[in-house]
């Protein structure tokens, strides 16, 4: 009995794993599609031409289609694994290059909303790490 | 007859490449602009977006968003590799270049930016679009023939 029910819990479980970093990215390409001119300007972009405008919101259409996808793998078991996959390599290579930039670009954890950022990138990556292991368990069985 | 069937046969048995060959050029593009962004976010966006980075934290911000181009291209690197994959790499090329075109035209009706500056990237976008779909149909014809 409580094997079924675990059973039926698990994958929801994981999904909410996915389900997170899955949502910032969506809200993340909603403000650059939407708001484009002034979505990057808390960070200190700014935006001078039409042009400058457009390309801002394609940054957000590449977002929306790596979101997509992750969408995809979120409402179906049997790509929960390729999800994790996807989101484990953006989270993952986000934190790095995030951790290079503070080195190179002189950015310190205290500016703006950095700590933030990493604390939320380093916890996504752990949660898609775990959920892809334990969904590469479950397919074993 | 039996000739025909033979060189059929052949033309299936190397669809697998030519769908992989259709997806070289964007995952290249992708692979570029990623790499541009990663290591030199103030140049990449300066001279080919016309944005302008005042602070060390827009350079972070921009760097971190060259992992999306760079992420994309490794999971289609990934789709590219595994015969049975090659399918869902060409859908999401074309569904990539689609929200690209569809972004980049609003973008020109609502943002003022002219048609004439960015008629060759909306060209490329059109371009790899029609490739992608037209590799989908042939992976999914190869798949339905079982080859």
């Amino acid at each position: 009995m409580t094997r079924t029910t675990s059973g039926g819990l698990y994958p929801w479980g994981n999904r909410f794993f996915l389900f997170l970093p899955t949502m910032i990215f969506t809200i993340v390409a909603k403000r650059y599609l939407l708001d484009p001119a002034h979505a990057p300007v808390p960070a200190g972009v700014q935006l001078t031409t039409p042009e400058a405008v457009t390309e801002s919101r394609i940054i957000g259409a590449v977002v929306l289609a790596f979101v997509l996808s992750l969408w995809a793998c979120v409402f179906s078991k049997a790509r929960l694994r390729e999800g994790h996959a996807m989101a484990m390599l953006l989270t993952g290579t986000v934190l790095v290059v995030r951790l290079i930039s503070f080195a190179v670009d002189g950015t310190t954890l205290a500016m703006g909303r950095q700590t933030l950022y990493v604390a939320m990138g380093s916890l996504f990556f752990v949660l898609n790490t775990v959920g892809y292991i334990a969904e590469s368990k479950r397919r074993k069985t | 007859m039996k000739e025909n069937s033979a060189s059929t046969a052949g033309f299936w048995g190397g669809a697998p490449w030519i769908s992989r060959l259709l997806m070289l050029p964007p995952i290249f593009i992708l692979a570029m602009i990623g790499l541009r962004l990663l290591s030199n976010p103030s140049g990449a966006v300066g001279e080919d977006m016309h944005l302008t980075l005042d602070t060390a934290r827009a350079v972070t911000h921009m760097r971190v968003f060259g992992v999306f181009p760079a992420g994309y291209a490794v999971v289609l690197v990934f789709c590219l590799v595994a015969k049975e994959r090659l399918r869902m790499g060409l859908s999401l090329i074309a569904f990539l270049m689609l929200t690209a075109l569809v972004v980049r035209l609003y973008g020109i009706s609502v943002d003022g930016t002219l048609f004439q500056d960015e008629k060759g990237l909306v060209l490329a976008e059109i371009v790899f679009f029609g490739l992608a779909t037209v590799g989908v149909a042939l992976e999914t014809l190869r798949r339905r023939r079982g080859s």
